[in-house]
C-alpha cells in the first residue's frame, strides 16, 4: 500500500529524503527530513493505525499482536506518544464513540503525514534489508525477501 | 450498600495516579487513559492472564516513567518560555543601553544648547518606549503569553537603565571638568544654593539616576505589555488564517 507511488518516496541512502515533517524522533541519532527514523513506540502506533482508526486499547492490543508479544505498551507510553504525534500531525483525533459495551472510547486516525511518515520508515526498512542481502549478512533468512 | 467490585477500586486507584500529571495533560486525556485502564484490567486480570501484582507492578512502572516525561516536558517548556523573555530583555537591555551613553556623553558634554538638549530628552523617552514595546512584541510573539511581553519590556528597561547609569557616573567623574563649565549645570548650581558645583553635579547624577530608574521600570512594564498586547492580536491572526 506505500508503494504505490513509487517516484514520491523514492529514497536513495546516499540522498536526503524530501518528504514528512522535518522532526527528530530520535535524539540519539541524526535524521533525516523525514523525522525517521521513528522511535518503536512512534513506528508501531502508525502501523497499527493504518489499517484503521482506533481506540486506545486496540493500540495497544494491536501493537503486542504485531511484535508477537514482544512489546508491551503501557498506558502512559501510549498516551505520551499519542499527544507527540497529534502535535507533530501524523495523528489525528478521530472521534468519540459509545461502543457495544456503552463504553464512551476515543479514537485515533492516520493523516496524510503520519502515512507518509510510516512509508518512508518502511522504505528505509526495505532498503536496509536490500544492502543487507548485497553483502551476505543475513544469510540465516529461511527465505530469500523478495524486493 | 453496594460492594465495591476490585475493578472499580483498580479505577479509583488508577485515576488516583493520574492526578500525578500535569493539569493539562489529565484534562486531555486522563478520560481516555482511565477508559484505557480499565480495557486493559477486564482483558488481563478479570480474565485471569495475569495475577494484580505483576498487572500493577506493570502499570505503575509505566506511569512512573510517563509522569516523569510529562512533568519535564512541563518544566521544561516554562523555561524555554523564560530564555525567550530573556533573551529579548538582554538584547533590547543592552541596545538600548548603548544609545543611553549615547545620551550621557552628548548630555554632559556638548554644549549647552536648548533645542538640542529639549530634542535630545524627548527622543530618549520616545527610544525607551520604542525598544521597550518592541522586546514585549517579539517575546508575545515566540511564546504567545502576555505576560513574557511585560517581563521582556521590564527587563530591557532594568538592564538598559543599569548601563546607563554606570556611564552616567562614570562620564561625571572621568569629565568632571568638562561638566563644570556647562552653562546649564552652572546656572543650575546657583539656583540649588549648595557650596561646591562638585557636590551639585554628584547630586544631580544621583537624582537622574532615580528619575531613569523609576521611569525605565514604569516604560518597561507598561510598554511591554502594550508591545506584547500587539504581538498576541497578531499571532492570533496569524492562527486564524
Amino acid at each position: 500500500m506505500f508503494q504505490e507511488h513509487p517516484e514520491k518516496v523514492k529514497i536513495s541512502l546516499f540522498c536526503p529524503l524530501t518528504i514528512g515533517p522535518p522532526r527528530t524522533y530520535n535524539c540519539s541519532m541524526k535524521t533525516e527530513e523525514d523525522g525517521t527514523p521513528l522511535t518503536p513506540a512512534v513506528f508501531y502506533i502508525l502501523l497499527s493505525l493504518a489499517i484503521g482508526e482506533k481506540h486506545g486499547y486496540e493500540i495497544m492490543k494491536q501493537v503486542k499482536q504485531d511484535t508477537q508479544g514482544k512489546i508491551t505498551m503501557g498506558n502512559g507510553t501510549l498516551y505520551g506518544s499519542i499527544k507527540r504525534m497529534l502535535t507533530d500531525g501524523l495523528i489525528e483525533d478521530g472521534g468519540e464513540r459509545v461502543d457495544p459495551d456503552k463504553e464512551r472510547r476515543k479514537y485515533y486516525r492516520l493523516t496524510e503525514r503520519g502515512r507518509q511518515t510510516l512509508g518512508a520508515e518502511m522504505q528505509r526498512y526495505v532498503e536496509t534489508v536490500r544492502l543487507m542481502q548485497e553483502r551476505q549478512l543475513i544469510p540465516r533468512l529461511s527465505g530469500q525477501v523478495n524486493l | 450498600m453496594r460492594r465495591e467490585s476490585s475493578k472499580e477500586k483498580a479505577t479509583r486507584l488508577y485515576a488516583f495516579l493520574l492526578t500525578l500529571y500535569p493539569q493539562g495533560y489529565k484534562y486531555a486525556f486522563g478520560p481516555q487513559m482511565v477508559q484505557t485502564f480499565k480495557d486493559y484490567y477486564a482483558d488481563v486480570v478479570e480474565s485471569g492472564q495475569q495475577a494484580e501484582v505483576p498487572f500493577w507492578f506493570g502499570v505503575v512502572s509505566d506511569e512512573v516513567r510517563g509522569i516523569l516525561r510529562e512533568q519535564l516536558a512541563v518544566l521544561k517548556e516554562s523555561t524555554s518560555m523564560n530564555n525567550v523573555w530573556i533573551k529579548q530583555g538582554i538584547l533590547f537591555g543592552i541596545l538600548l543601553g548603548i544609545i543611553h551613553i549615547g545620551y550621557n556623553l552628548i548630555n554632559n558634554l556638548a554644549p549647552a544648547n536648548l533645542t538640542l538638549n529639549s530634542l535630545l530628552n524627548n527622543s530618549i523617552l520616545l527610544i525607551v518606549a520604542i525598544f521597550t514595546s518592541v522586546a514585549g512584541y517579539i517575546a508575545v510573539r515566540k511564546t504567545g503569553q502576555l505576560k513574557m511581553g511585560t517581563y521582556a519590556g521590564l527587563c530591557t528597561g532594568l538592564l538598559s537603565i543599569g548601563i546607563g547609569i554606570s556611564a552616567l557616573f562614570l562620564i561625571t567623574f572621568a569629565f568632571m571638568s568638562i561638566i563644570r563649565q556647562n552653562a546649564f549645570m552652572i546656572f543650575d548650581f546657583h539656583r540649588s544654593g549648595l557650596s561646591s558645583i562638585d557636590e551639585f553635579i554628584i547630586q544631580d547624577a544621583v537624582g537622574a539616576t532615580i528619575v531613569g530608574i523609576t521611569f525605565s521600570l514604569l516604560a518597561g512594564g507598561i510598554c511591554g505589555t502594550f508591545g506584547g498586547y500587539l504581538g498576541k492580536i497578531v499571532k492570533g491572526r496569524e492562527n486564524d488564517e
